[in-house]
């Protein structure tokens, strides 16, 4: 079905953001605002071997410290609990996982015990009193050496660390390999980073007695799911459980998932019958957050002698951590690799590998980054070996824009998408043809300038069975003073719903932007609904806004209709009344029609309800949920992409990379607000830039987490930020209502294979090959003398 | 990040404090702006029983130039060194020093003196007053006492102070007016501690000889270092991109950088000998515009 319905202001419009008053000035609402009467504490004894059997842990000194009301360790709550509901697909091997580690700890920091007192500094006073025996494990950390035989086991029960394999092929991909001019092969990792959201992780629990009833504040991106979750661990009726996320200090994916902290407050505040809080340290956050990135990917590429791309074959190893839940990072790198070229010849071994490292998850651009990172590096590469142009040999292979939409080797289906419009206006925006022709000239005088190309594509919106549903909604009600509420089922963690679910609203019903609030993040009124990720609410939330919206306007026009006494289509709302198009002195006052529709009912057309009150569903379009005969489906309902040319200076006497220019264009289809999409994309990119130069989780061969701190773990700043050039342009999803594609991962995928194909680009007349990330000044010194070596030894 | 328990005073003045460090001993620590110290105790690194509270003695806040010296009272703050007129006008590369220091969050609360006797080895101002020879005076119970810069570190998180006795001024002598100075540092991130940074200050003679110099550096080892043997190397001579090749490799050679998550040994003294020769080419530039006709 495609779609076309008009787009109208103040949809498309550069609205203030609703919100931001409140944030800039200091009033946002944070869980760690909030303080209920009688509130204790707590704080976690965690593991300090990555890999260990626990033989005892005493717990009586700390019990019987000043403030302290209760101490509870894994073996105490096991029993009490019913173990965490683990996600994923079918080819995940499932583990059995509790709030707190019983028996054996499987990563450095995992909570093994709790201590509730009076206040977070005596709770954590009486955790160092806390004693663990350990009787350690050989820990494993490299997913490589966790495959081989006789590797220490992290989960005894599933009897290996492989704990999800997926096999993909097309047929004749062999042939296309023995038939094919060029083979490029080339090992790639994408190293492990962290999400790094201004507020860390922070819960509050409070189960009131009289009531039997439990409220949970959560920093969550996904109240809803989170509700769920609690009412199976406690066996507690979901019903009786409200979950309310407040102003929610950013998420990067890292809280959509559901953590074992999250799910012990509930039954520590049932059991002790106060309110308990806990809010995350940086150090907590950075050891037990969830992780991103971290696959090895061996891939090869067949081509012909002039550059076309004839298939791909890949093998993933994905580290998926220890107390792994969830296993879409895997997938979403396996059926994209092709990326966004005519490659119908494909074949992926994908394995999800269990290690002692922190438990991987969602993170802005979970295997999405991988996928593009890998393939865009590997494109150069291709490039190099056959002495062709990186941009030409892109053109070459893009799919064009008559293919659309476009089902790919694994049945993804691509909606839309202008790769080489989006390539050759980057291109004319960084100036390349002068910056090669400058390349040259500054290379005599020693300057290593390189120009770095790429195209990442970014599927956006997934639709799994039970884990993100495929759908959102939002309840939209004029109340009887006339005030305006949408209830959105998605809460935001900085994306702006507040100001584009109002917009929406505000264009489809008439109603000004300034009288519509929008309330989310809260499971007692806002309908149900999956979470904030996977770019998801301009494809799927906001056009359930649209909808609500329409059924509104359709339902005021109704009743104006029949007090008019003309046909509904003849109707028009502005300026707070209802008028005839060709006659607006044939009018009623929209707070008329409000008074009608709650106090004379008499009035309103046969067979209508009273109230004004709608809500609006809108379903992801063209999702499988099930695979077809030869393995292929589309779990992802829009593809926004991003061109990017990065120009860099190396100086190779230190190993610092300055970006000269980061020039990109990037299209996600109609934005609901230009502004909202800028400032997503100028984020975005930064972050990617962080993934790429600076950030790196690192752990040692004990598996120690190394970079606890921001002292270690280095997150750009704003003077960092270099001269960026972002435009867009805009091809709707055509199978949507609004066209929109979502916007909040894609600029996060460019700097890696960008700024990596640039550095190797300025560094190629010293033949530096770059296989490793991120890009720190001690690693390119090392690369460079690593091949001015081997060239002398030539 | 909740540190330990602890006992905090507040000293009004010098002898305040150091009747407390009497009283207290090794129990206590001293508190400046708090921005080593503070992070310290929130991961429970540091844990003192007893924090002395000295960075509001309004006595230990000043820039003031006396007899032939910039004379800063220790607890004077980042944001005031980066800002000072006096400084940028006198001794630029100090401000310089000041203003690469972490973020504005920490400039506006840290203290030239908290710095200084925290000895972070990748501390931004030792290296500038191994540069400029400055004098660390110090109060005890036994009385007062000067410590040159160069006896001033011990270790990495060490000087040569003893537990009852305070820093309160760093005595900067001021720079030969045709001298020039000039502070660089290599870091990963804008904020981040020092991979190596080197602090020059040299004039030249008016036949473009190396008149004075002054050479500190840090990323050698666990303490900030006079270049000594770099300073009579360049000592008397006429420039040239050889000697300063030389300056470079001469650092390299003796440096014994620590190895860590910014960079193995190895590549912190070539980056050593990098920064180092670029903050030579950096303030010969500077001199030869103040260079005497």
């Amino acid at each position: 079905m495609i779609m076309e319905f008009p787009i109208t202001p103040p949809i498309g419009d550069r609205v203030k953001r609703k919100e931001t008053l409140r944030f800039v000035t200091g009033t946002g609402h944070y869980v760690d605002d909030l303080l209920p009467p009688g509130t204790l504490h707590a704080a976690f004894v965690r593991s300090s071997c990555a890999h260990a059997r626990i033989k005892g842990v005493a717990v009586e000194a700390a019990r019987a410290m000043p403030g302290v009301h209760a101490v509870f360790t894994g073996e105490d709550i096991a029993h009490q609990v019913k173990p965490l509901r683990v996600g994923g697909s079918s080819l995940l091997r499932q583990i059995k996982l509790y709030p707190l580690a019983v028996d054996k700890v499987r990563y450095y920091g995992e909570p093994l015990a709790v201590v509730v007192a009076d206040n977070r500094y005596l709770a954590e006073d009486a955790v160092e009193a806390v004693s663990v025996d350990y009787s350690p494990l050989p820990v494993v950390i490299d997913p490589e050496a966790a495959m081989e035989p006789g590797a220490p086991i992290v989960h005894e029960d599933v009897g290996s660390n492989i704990v999800y394999k997926y096999h993909f092929a097309t047929d004749g991909i062999d042939k296309v390999f023995q038939d094919a001019d060029v083979v490029v092969r080339e090992r790639i990792r994408s190293h492990r980073i962290a999400a790094c959201p201004i507020e860390p992780r922070a819960y509050l629990a409070h189960y009131n007695k009289e009531e039997d009833s439990l409220t949970m504040w959560s920093a969550t991106a996904n109240p809803h799911s989170l509700r769920g979750r609690i009412g199976d661990i406690l066996d507690f009726p979901e019903g009786k459980i409200r979950v309310i996320a407040p102003d929610v200090g950013g998420s990067f994916g890292v809280k959509i998932q559901t953590y074992q902290e999250e799910l012990l407050l509930p039954y520590l505040s049932r059991e002790l019958g106060r309110p308990i809080k806990w809010c995350e340290t940086r150090v907590e956050h950075m050891r037990n957050g969830r992780h991103g990135r971290d696959q090895i990917h061996t891939i090869e590429m067949a081509l012909k002698k002039d550059g076309t791309m004839l298939g791909i074959k890949d093998k993933i190893i994905a580290d998926m951590g220890s107390t792994y839940t969830v296993d879409h990072s895997i997938m979403a790198a396996a059926l994209y690799m092709t990326g966004v070229y005519q490659i119908q010849n494909y074949a992926v071994d994908a394995f999800g590998i269990s290690t002692n490292k922190t438990t991987h998850g969602s993170l802005r651009g979970i295997g999405k980054a991988d996928a593009s990172y890998v393939l865009e590096r590997l494109v150069d590469i291709a490039a190099r070996e056959l002495k062709l142009d990186p941009i030409d040999i892109r053109m070459k292979n893009f799919i064009p824009p008559e293919a659309f939409p476009y089902r790919n080797a694994t049945g993804a289906l691509y909606d839309s998408g202008q790769y080489q419009l989006a390539l050759k206006r980057t291109a004319a925006m960084a100036g390349y043809e002068q910056r090669r022709k400058e390349q040259a000239e500054l290379r005599k005088r020693g300057i290593y300038r390189g120009i770095g190309v790429a195209l990442v594509m970014e599927p956006t919106s997934s639709s799994r069975i039970h884990a993100t549903g495929g759908y959102a909604s939002c309840r939209l009600r004029i109340d009887p003073s006339g005030a305006v509420t949408v209830f959105s089922s998605m809460g935001e963690q900085g994306q702006g719903h507040e100001t584009t679910i109002a917009q929406i609203v505000a264009s489809q019903t008439g109603i000004p932007f300034d009288k519509i609030t929008v309330i989310h993040g809260d499971t007692l009124p806002t309908p149900y609904g999956f979470g904030t990720g996977s770019s998801r609410s301009s494809v799927v939330l906001m056009p359930s806004a649209w909808v609500a919206g329409k059924l509104m306007r359709d339902k005021i026009l109704g009743i104006a209709a029949r007090q008019l006494g003309v046909a509904p289509e003849k109707l028009e709302i502005g300026d707070g009344k209802v008028f005839v198009r060709e006659n607006h002195q044939q009018s009623i006052a929209v707070m008329e029609i409000v008074r009608t529709a709650y106090g004379a009912i008499h009035l309103l057309p046969e067979n209508m309800e009273p109230g004004l009150e709608v809500t609006g569903y809108f379903v992801n379009p063209n999702i499988d949920y099930a695979p077809d005969a030869k393995g292929r489906m589309n779990t992802f309902s829009s593809y926004p992409y991003a061109a990017v040319i990065a120009v860099v200076d190396v100086d190779v006497e230190t190993g610092m990379i300055k970006i000269v220019k980061y020039a990109t264009v990037h299209d996600c289809g109609n934005m609901i607000n230009p502004q909202i999409v800028d400032t997503q994309q100028q984020g975005s990119i930064m972050q990617g830039i962080g993934a790429a130069l600076y950030e790196e989780l690192r752990y040692d061969e004990d598996g120690q987490l190394l970079t606890s701190t921001f002292m270690d773990y280095r997150l750009p700043s704003v003077e960092e930020v270099p001269e960026l050039a972002l435009e867009h342009i805009v091809t709707p999803n055509p199978f949507t209502p609004l066209g929109a594609k979502g916007a909040g991962e894609t600029g996060m995928l460019g700097p890696p294979p960008a700024l990596c194909n640039a550095v190797e680009d300025a560094l190629s007349p010293l033949g530096v090959k770059i296989r490793e990330t991120p890009l720190t000044p001690d690693r390119i010194l090392n690369l460079i003398e690593q091949a001015q070596a081997t060239s002398h030894h030539a | 990040m909740y540190p330990a328990a602890f006992e905090y005073l507040k000293a009004r003045s010098v002898r305040d404090a150091i009747a407390f460090l009497k009283q207290h001993g090794d129990d206590a620590k001293l508190l400046a702006g708090g921005q080593s110290l503070v992070p310290m105790m929130k991961l429970r690194v540091a844990r003192p029983k007893v924090l002395i509270d000295i960075h509001r003695i309004a006595d230990l806040n000043y820039i003031r130039e006396e007899s032939g010296a910039i004379r800063l009272g220790a607890m004077t703050r980042h944001v005031q060194i980066e800002e000072s007129s006096l400084i940028r006008e006198k001794i630029p590369m100090l401000a310089e020093a000041a203003s690469k220091i972490a973020d504005t969050q920490v400039r506006n609360r840290g203290t030239i003196g908290g710095a200084l006797v925290q000895a972070d080895p990748c501390g931004d101002y030792g290296a500038v007053v191994l540069a400029l020879n400055a004098q660390m005076k110090c109060v005890g119970q036994r009385g007062d006492r000067v410590i040159p810069a160069t006896d001033f570190f011990t270790f990495a998180y060490s000087t040569a102070l003893e537990t009852d006795e305070i820093l309160t001024e760093i005595v900067m002598p001021l720079p030969d007016k045709c001298s020039a100075g000039v502070y660089l540092k290599l870091e990963k991130v804008a904020g981040d501690f020092a991979i190596a940074s080197a602090a020059v200050q040299l004039s030249l003679d008016s036949g473009g000889a190396c008149n004075e110099v002054g050479i500190g550096v840090t990323g050698a080892g666990m303490v900030p270092q006079k270049a000594l043997a770099v300073e009579s190397l360049l000592r008397g001579k006429t420039m040239s991109s050889a000697l300063i090749d030389q300056a470079g490799q001469l650092i390299q050679e003796s440096a014994e950088p620590i190895e860590d998550l910014r960079g193995s040994a190895a590549y912190k003294k070539k980056a050593l000998g990098a920064i180092l020769r670029r903050a030579i080419r950096e303030a010969l530039q500077r001199a030869d515009a103040r260079k005497p006709s």
